[in-house]
């Protein structure tokens, strides 16, 4: 069951031959497997399976130890063991240890793919000494400990001794006796004997299990070499970007050129670029970039923003490339901002993560100095009153001794931005940098970026965001035909781009999952849409009529509509004509309250005095700013958290089902046919799930046996919607939905949204975005600080947050 | 409820909470040391008081101490049964006293230490924490250990933990609200292909995060983490470093 021989495929690989210190990659793989280990180690303290938990932790070490060299093991294993102190003392230390020695071994049989046997034994040889030494030498130190532990295991064996004689087993308690008693007298050879099987045991399940493991991520991931140039690769290639700031020696790599940085002016003619996969993410790119522009990068997901800007940051070959030295990270180089907050900061209070890069470059021995590197005076670690002017300048003045930990989505990535600006850079890239902010957080940073541009820095800053292209001087667009820049607004030049079916994918999917429809719009919305809404209307209005006899048993006749509101009119793009009556009520909150960590110190009021109702074949939509409670209340609402105050009642047979913010995290399994079936459960009724699949846009059988990371964001959540529909879920709460969608996929979203109000299921979908869905919404709540908003009337539906769609996420 | 809450600082102004977070990891090695030299009665109520002491000091509500595990409750009861009947001098009436009070000795020595471990949290933040963990290991240098590098995986460790803490929550938020059959098998019951397809799934998510990271760090042009500037000493740091060390060294020696 467990081997899986195409997913071990990708793990054999020639390890790079790199030498000396860590290389970014290296750096941070060993330090999110410390991080996944610590968090499994605690997990299991706190629920009292440690053992299990262990296990766990060895995979995770085996599977770092099948992609990088032993270094990074090692490093990863003592970070992971110093952490340990945290949860204990010496156990969970030696435990660390075992799991990372056991863990390296196993990986290494893995990469090499050995033999089965020989993973084992090498992983026993390896690992029995190393703790049969450890523990011997152990327990020869504490020797008064010991002889306690030893008398303790004495006194229970006779425990279950005594027992055993009692209910006629004497023989058994006989044998075990000598047993146990001649190990208590020898335990200098029954303690290395024992640990000699449980190597043995052990280092099994590692090779059983962290061979697909470690198949399964290294063939989402990709393998880890370094990619031959010059081939594109999505991910970074380690090779290339090796800052050996510190090894005087690592002269194999290719190293930093010494030259002074001159990113720009820069012109990109005729460029393709290709997917490792060998699909062609752009094609014929021709464009130029200059001093002091604030240009956007615009195009659907997966059509190579992100390859772009690492190729214009010097970390990939570009073919038609025409730039300096690009100095990425230097001074009056290259600075780079990527798009979730919690990633881009790297130190552990703001002065240090603001010093990060800069400062190791000088806090060196002078013998490293010859490798010339830095040269160029990046290396000056910079003065006081410069880092506090930059954090002014990102709103973030007096944050210099502020844990980083403490700072909202929003300050890490004015803190990251801070790090940029600390450089002075020629050339600023970002990354969809606002991708993951509330609207506010959005118009700060998008503020700070137009502020550089007009210091001189030429900022690119790719987005899907329309209110962020309308304000550049500039908007680039990447389709898959060609690359148009435009100086007016851009949107409608994208058009060209959106061959049917094919933008959403991702480079590894093929367009004929999507079911067929009409050419994507972009950001204009033609009439076809409208006519479609009508229709939904329509064909809703009619089911409705259908099915309020069967539903009405739990409604409200005097149809109060949600929330609280005397009676609005449906907020809804319908013509008037069409005014919905209210559809029977699923979840009734009354004076709701949640408090977070109830009854401990950590007590946290996030919610008081809730009351809304939410109906089938209705669109709630639940808004606020970032820190409101929108994720509390959808998480009471789907029945995950229970209201510490007030009541909630699900009336007329609601089944609430809850999507999180991000999709990927939700589905568990290999394959999107696997999940849908996990999903929908053993006792749901066959093909609904495939069925509502298809409602939802995507062909079942031909989604099937994709695997997960196949499928695009968008993709992934209809797979999900339909799993929790199939589940006989008739209330979805879905947590920011949008998130992270290009056009193409929100419409394809939106579509799904639609094709469940019409069927009568319920939706309650939480945004910052006031005017998600482009006012779908039949009522929207809005939460302030845990409480609904007095006057729903005095809402923004009218105004919505001009923005398109919504791609914001909480916190 | 309570997966969320570990490892998670009291904010309250305390003496403890004004310590080093050096100061108190070194005492909380050398309580361990000192007890595994010397499990001692007198010794384990020396450090049972400690830690009550340093817990009233730290002015934590006692509302902070956690349940404990059920699994863990059970264990320990049937260690007693086992022990109880076992024997062990002094027996009073088939029960054996001695043998209870040396299960009594090994899980007040494991219960107290985890308890330091406990205020150790409760009283200073992770990030306080990693900096005093990352100032720990540079003397290793001068044993031919990395100690920069491994600083600098330290402090990545520190900064990453929230962030994949928060994504196994969310991934083991996901399988509970699983239906019935499958959370069955959540505690390797089940058929293993399942237990395995989630592993990997958190285990991918996680690497995404950290090809993140590594591209935040070659942004920065640099791969070592500057070593975080420590909170002053002060004379009640040195004092009770002096005093934590002391013990140690006397259990190992006098005794």
């Amino acid at each position: 069951m467990v081997s899986d021989p195409e997913d071990s495929e990708l793990v054999a690989q020639a390890m790079s031959d790199q030498e000396g210190p860590l290389d970014p990659l290296e750096l941070a793989d060993a330090a999110v497997s410390a991080a996944l280990v610590f968090s499994l180690m605690a997990i299991g303290r706190l629920l009292g399976l440690g053992l299990y938990f262990q296990l766990l932790a060895t995979v995770v070490f085996a599977t770092l130890a099948t992609r990088r060299r032993f270094r990074a093991s090692a490093m990863s294993t003592a970070s992971a063991a110093v952490m340990g102190l945290l949860l204990g003392g010496v156990n969970p230390i030696m435990t660390t240890i075992v799991a990372g020695i056991f863990g390296w071994a196993g990986g290494v049989g893995i990469r090499k793919r050995w033999s089965r046997w020989r993973t084992i034994t090498f992983g026993a040889v390896v690992g029995w000494p190393i703790v049969s030494g450890a523990t011997v030498g152990l327990l020869l130190l504490f020797a008064d400990l010991r002889q306690l532990t030893l008398d303790n295991i004495g006194n229970q064996w006779r425990g279950n001794a005594r027992i055993f004689s009692a209910i006629g087993l004497d023989g058994a308690a006989d044998w075990g006796s000598r047993a146990v008693d001649w190990s208590i007298e020898y335990w200098w050879i029954a303690t290395p004997v024992v640990q000699l099987l449980i190597s043995f045991a052990y280092s099994l399940f590692v090779w059983r299990v962290g061979r697909v493991v470690s198949g399964r991520v290294n063939r989402v991931l990709g393998p880890s070499r370094r990619s031959p140039l010059p081939a594109i690769s999505n991910r970074p290639s380690s090779g290339r970007k090796t800052k050996k700031s510190r090894s005087g020696s690592g002269g194999s790599g290719p190293t930093l050129p010494s030259a002074a940085p001159q990113p720009v002016p820069l012109r990109v003619e005729g460029s393709t670029l290709t997917h490792r996969s060998g699909a062609i993410l752009l094609e014929n790119a021709t464009f130029d970039l200059n001093p002091g522009e604030f240009v956007a990068l615009a195009g659907p997901n997966g059509v190579g923003k992100t390859t772009l800007l690492r190729a214009l940051s010097g970390q990939e070959p570009l073919a038609g490339l025409h730039q300096g030295v690009a100095g990425l990270g230097r001074r009056h180089g290259t600075a780079y901002i990527g798009q979730r907050p919690e990633t881009q900061v790297l130190g552990l209070r703001v002065l240090d993560d603001l010093r990060w890069g800069l400062y190791g470059q000088t806090a060196n021995d002078a013998s490293d100095a010859d490798s010339g590197n830095h040269a160029d005076g990046a290396g000056a670690t910079p003065h006081p009153d410069e880092i506090a002017e930059v954090l002014d300048r990102v709103g973030l003045a007096g944050f210099e001794d502020r844990y980083t930990s403490d700072l909202s989505g929003g300050e890490l990535q004015r803190l990251a931005l801070a790090g940029t600006l600390l450089r002075k850079p020629q050339l600023l890239l970002s990354d969809e940098s606002t991708a993951m902010l509330d609207p506010e957080g959005r118009e700060l940073v998008v503020n700070i970026l137009r502020e550089a541009a007009r210091d001189g820095a030429t900022v690119l800053h790719a987005t899907h965001h329309e209110s962020e292209l309308a304000a550049a001087d500039r908007v680039i667009t990447l389709g898959r035909e060609a690359v148009t820049s435009s100086s007016a607004s851009p949107p409608e030049s994208s058009a060209a781009s959106g061959a049917p079916g094919s933008a959403e994918l991702g480079p590894e999917a093929d367009a004929g999952a999507e079911a067929p429809r009409q050419p994507i719009r972009k950001f204009a919305p033609p009439v076809s849409d409208r006519v479609r809404e009508v229709e939904a209307m329509l064909r809703r209005k009619a089911e409705e009529l259908g099915q309020a006899a069967a539903a009405i048993a739990g409604s409200d006749p005097t149809g109060v509509a949600s929330p609280t509101s005397p009676a609005p009119t449906p907020p809804s793009p319908a013509p008037p004509a069409f005014t919905k009556p209210p559809g029977p009520v699923a979840i009734r909150l009354t004076d709701v309250g949640f408090t977070h960590a109830f009854n401990s110190p950590w007590a946290h009021e996030s919610l008081k005095n809730i009351s809304l109702e939410v109906r089938f074949g209705e669109l709630v939509l639940v808004t606020g700013p970032n820190g409101s409670g929108k994720t509390t209340l959808a998480r009471v609402i789907a029945g995950m958290e229970e209201a510490t105050a007030g009541t909630v009642e699900r009336v007329g047979g609601a089944n609430p089902g809850f999507a999180f913010q991000h999709a990927r995290l939700q589905l568990l399994r290999a394959t999107a046919g696997v999940e849908l079936k996990a999903l929908a459960g053993p006792d749901a009724e066959p093909g609904v799930a495939e069925q509502w699949l298809s409602r939802l846009g995507l062909s079942p059988t031909l989604v099937a046996d994709r695997r997960i990371d196949a499928l695009s964001g968008g993709q992934q959540r209809r797979v999900l919607l339909a799993g929790l529909l199939g589940r006989g879920c008739n209330v979805l709460v879905l947590d920011e939905p949008l998130a992270g969608l290009d056009a193409d996929g929100t419409d394809r979203l939106l579509e799904a949204v639609d094709e469940m109000l019409a069927r009568n299921v319920a939706v309650v979908v939480v945004s910052h975005d006031p005017g998600w869905g482009r006012d779908k919404a039949d009522h929207v709540v809005r939460l302030d600080a845990g409480r609904l908003v007095s006057n729903p009337e005095a809402m923004a539906i009218a105004t919505p947050y001009p923005g398109f769609g919504s791609s914001g996420v909480e916190q | 409820m309570s997966r969320e809450v570990i490892l998670r600082p009291v904010p309250v102004e305390s003496p403890v909470h004004r310590l080093r977070p050096e100061t108190k990891a070194v005492t909380l090695v050398a309580l361990s040391l000192a007890l595994g030299f010397h499990p001692e009665w007198w010794l384990i109520a020396v450090a049972i008081g400690l830690t009550v002491l340093v817990f009233l000091l730290a002015r934590l509500p006692r509302k902070v101490i956690p349940r404990p595990p059920q699994i863990m409750l059970m264990a320990i009861g049937f260690s007693a049964l086992f022990t109880g009947i076992g024997g062990g001098e002094p027996e009073v009436g088939g029960i054996g006293i001695g043998g209870l009070l040396d299960l009594a000795r090994l899980l007040s020595i494991g219960l107290t230490l985890l308890f330091w471990a406990a205020i150790l949290a409760w009283t200073t933040g992770l990030a306080e924490l990693g900096g005093g963990l990352v100032r720990m290991v540079q003397p290793l240098r001068r044993v031919g250990v990395p100690a920069e590098e491994l600083g600098t995986v330290l402090t990545l460790t520190v900064r990453a933990i929230p962030l994949i803490g928060n994504e196994l929550k969310v991934t083991l938020d996901a399988w509970s609200n699983r239906p019935q059959e499958e959370i069955k098998s959540r505690f390797g019951l089940g058929p293993i292909a399942e237990l395995v397809d989630v592993g990997a799934t958190a285990v991918a998510n996680s690497y995404r995060r950290s090809s993140e990271l590594a591209g935040a760090i070659v942004a920065r042009g640099g791969v070592q983490a500057p070593v975080p500037r420590p909170k002053r000493w002060r004379p009640t740091d040195i004092a009770v470093m002096v005093f934590a060390i002391g013990i140690s060294i006397t259990s190992f020696i006098v005794l």
